[in-house]
């Protein structure tokens, strides 16, 4: 056992990253929701402004503490103070967004630091409102980027899916 | 004959605060999830960056806030080397920045952007 470990949890605007730490996390977890002004207001009425912060136990006493960073650009200086000791980083995409590949890219080159030192995993998410998603758009984002990572459909409302998303993350890790 | 006495504009509130003592250094206007509105500034600030910022000051004061069981958190103050920057929400949507020098006396910073953010309640 490795002690708690930190676990981030980024991704596009709107694709579960709340949701997700609130569904896996065995205490209420630490929400910073504030009113949306913008455009997104369309799709939520809150945002994550600074993080969320949940924990979780697996299976084998490993805790794991989960951050969870606003989506937006403009909070970038969120994801560099919440990449600090990440242990790995989870990246939700939303498939009814406009443009999944863009979306992709900005994570990947933002979290590039985090990952080259670690791991990461791709979730999509709202899989089943986006009939019409490749997945080789998201393949060929991380061949461009000569990344090798896991690319994982998911619904972040159900336990078990995002359990399985951070086991891949933690069993990715052994091979960093 | 009617009342015709003209509401300052948004910006006459943010300079009126920042001309009201020299070592106000600026003052910022921002949505609640930051983005800048409208700002006056004494010196060159990135005003995008700083609306974000305080976006995420203010939700993590208010989380803070909460969780220690103390209500509603009323300011974000952070005290630097060269001063002060104090945040304050103006209704639900919106938020005031001030950036003063380490000179000013911190209780009238206070006073003075919470008269403010009053002010601009009506006018947001």
């Amino acid at each position: 056992m490795l002690g708690e470990l930190k676990i981030l949890i980024t991704g596009s605007p709107g694709a579960g990253k709340s949701t997700a730490i609130r569904v896996i996390s065995e205490c209420p977890p630490v929400q910073t929701e504030l009113a949306t002004t913008d455009e997104i207001a369309e799709v939520k009425a809150t945002t994550t402004a600074a993080m969320d912060f949940g924990e979780v136990t697996l299976d084998n006493d490993q805790k794991l503490n989960l951050y969870g960073t606003p989506g937006q650009e403009r909070f970038k200086h969120m994801w560099q103070i919440l990449s600090e000791g990440a242990l790995g980083v989870i990246i939700l995409l939303d498939a009814t967004r406009k443009n999944i590949r863009e979306d992709l890219t900005v994570y990947l080159d933002n979290f590039s630091d985090l990952i080259d030192k670690t791991s990461a995993v791709i979730g999509v998410t709202h899989v089943d409102k986006a009939p019409n998603l490749d997945m080789e758009h998201l393949y060929d984002v991380l061949a461009e980027k000569n990344r090798v990572l896991p690319v994982l459909e998911v619904d972040v409302r159900k336990q078990n899916e995002m359990l399985l998303l951070m086991r891949s993350l933690i069993s990715s890790l052994e091979f960093a | 004959m009617g009342s015709d006495i003209k509401k300052p504009s948004v910006n006459q509130m943010l300079r009126e605060f920042c001309d009201a003592n020299s070592n106000i250094i600026g003052v910022l206007l921002s949505s609640i999830d930051g983005h800048p509105r409208a700002h006056c500034f004494r010196k060159s600030m990135q005003q995008s960056r700083l609306a974000a910022m305080a976006s995420s000051a203010i939700a993590l004061g208010e989380s803070m806030s909460r969780e220690a069981g103390q209500k509603s958190c009323q300011f974000v103050i952070s005290q630097n080397d060269d001063g002060y920057i104090v945040c304050i929400r103006v209704g639900a949507r919106h938020s005031l920045t001030a950036f003063a020098s380490s000179e000013i006396n911190l209780g009238m910073l206070l006073a003075g952007t919470r008269n403010t953010a009053e002010s601009l309640l009506e006018g947001v």
